[in-house]
């Protein structure tokens, strides 16, 4: 099987579970179409050299965050990530705004956004999503922690215990 | 329900819920731009119609006795009139900037809306090797790690440092290859800086230790720019969006008589 055939295999079988974690650091399938395009593109480039690597999705998840984060800060002039999340409490029908997880989500920050979908939808280790991100173990667990704690202060008690 | 199951099934929720458009030709399209990224991170110019009348001028090129370059005076960038820059202005440039005496061959240009490439084989006497350059704005830069993401880790026949210098610059030096396999392939190696001005606008230098593209083999150890000259190469500030509109014009003429 030719370079070519093998990018176009992985490429097809891995789509939609990237597209699937752009949209939920997102909010949005045109965006998430966009970033995971993107994205595979850069892996086509780095096709033989992370193939001999052995850490294909690693690397595409990788550059599907960069993109990610490239695209909000070339934004940033006329969107800003809000830093705290406003309180809900006292919203006077839940149901009716029915504030879901995913509501919630993208009020955080990139990082933090990033860090739930990779920890608790993606299933990836506390030092997977380290070197996806290019931090440290310590430093996925405390933006872990803040971003529990700010999902906590919206969504109450549909969050249990943290497990950062 | 703990946390991570909770979160896990209301994310799959919203997912099948949110009604996923189709993916579409999501994987020719990613084909089809890691091309376009491809040749202009290698400057090499092979595209749709472009392609055939490129392989007619390489082969021409091939067919004709290389001749040697020189250094010519470089004009001042502040003052002189400016034109958008072209792959060809880009070749112009790295003439000047090599060494001289060398014999030049294998001349590809690439010119599109935000990207000026080109690259050229080049014997200094001891086996042709592959050089390119290239200006891009920042939407159409190498990579998106260089975007104060630092670089990727190390790994086995990759190596990459990244630096901003006091006046914003970013600089980042990536080595690749030689690779430990027996495909001839494998050892070539090329060194590639790159700097990102604080007006966004980049530019990339890479040399090799031999001809890059398909089944070629390095013809040296190693590469033959190193990266100190490299750098000093991708740092003049001749390299631009626009450059100078004597470069420009004269560029054309300039290719012709290294040929």
């Amino acid at each position: 099987m030719g370079v070519h055939e093998e990018f176009t295999e992985y490429a097809a079988a891995r789509a939609g579970r990237l597209r699937d974690t752009a949209y939920l650091m997102c909010g949005d399938w045109h965006q998430a179409q966009d970033l995971t395009q993107a994205a595979l593109a850069r892996v086509f480039v780095a096709w033989e050299r992370i193939q001999r690597r052995d850490n294909v999705d690693a690397y595409a998840r990788t550059v599907l965050l960069r993109e990610l984060l490239n695209e909000r800060r070339r934004r940033r002039s006329t969107e800003r990530p809000v830093a705290n999340v406003p309180e809900v409490a006292a919203r006077p029908d839940e149901t009716a705004l029915r504030v879901t997880l995913v509501d919630a989500l993208r009020r955080l920050p990139p990082n933090r956004r990033a860090v739930i979908v990779l920890r608790y939808w993606d299933d990836q280790s506390v030092d997977a999503v380290a070197d996806i991100m290019g931090i440290t173990a310590v430093a996925v667990k405390s933006l872990t922690v803040r971003a529990l704690a700010e999902l906590r202060s919206v969504l109450g008690n549909d969050l249990t215990t943290a497990n950062p | 329900m703990d946390t991570e199951v909770r979160i896990r099934e209301s994310l799959d929720r919203e997912l099948s819920e949110a009604g996923r458009p189709p993916l579409g030709s999501i994987v020719a399209d990613a084909v089809a731009a890691g091309r376009r990224r491809r040749r202009w991170r290698r400057g090499a110019v092979v595209a749709s119609g472009a392609g055939a009348l490129t392989v007619m001028v390489v082969t021409a090129l091939l067919l004709r006795p290389a001749s040697t370059v020189g250094p010519v005076p470089p004009g001042d960038p502040t003052t002189a009139a400016r034109k958008a820059a072209t792959g060809e202005a880009v070749i112009a440039l790295l003439l000047d900037l090599l060494p001289p005496g060398g014999e030049v061959a294998e001349v590809e240009h690439f010119t599109d809306r935000g990207v000026a490439a080109g690259s050229l084989l080049y014997d200094d006497g001891h086996g042709p090797a592959t050089v390119s350059a290239g200006v891009a704005d920042h939407q159409n830069e190498g990579s998106g790690a260089f975007a104060g993401m630092g670089c990727p880790p190390d790994a086995e026949g990759f190596t990459c440092r990244h630096r901003v210098t006091p006046d914003g610059v970013e600089v980042r030096v990536t080595t690749m290859g030689p690779y430990d396999c027996s495909d001839r392939k494998c050892s070539i190696k090329d060194v590639r800086v790159e700097i990102r001005r604080p007006d966004g606008t980049f530019v990339t230098v890479d040399s090799y230790n031999g001809p890059f593209g398909h089944d070629r083999a390095a013809t040296r150890a190693e590469t033959l720019l190193d990266a100190d000259r490299m750098l000093a190469m991708a740092t003049d500030p001749r390299w631009g969006l626009t450059m100078d509109a004597a470069l420009v014009d004269g560029a054309a003429a300039r290719i012709r008589a290294v040929r």
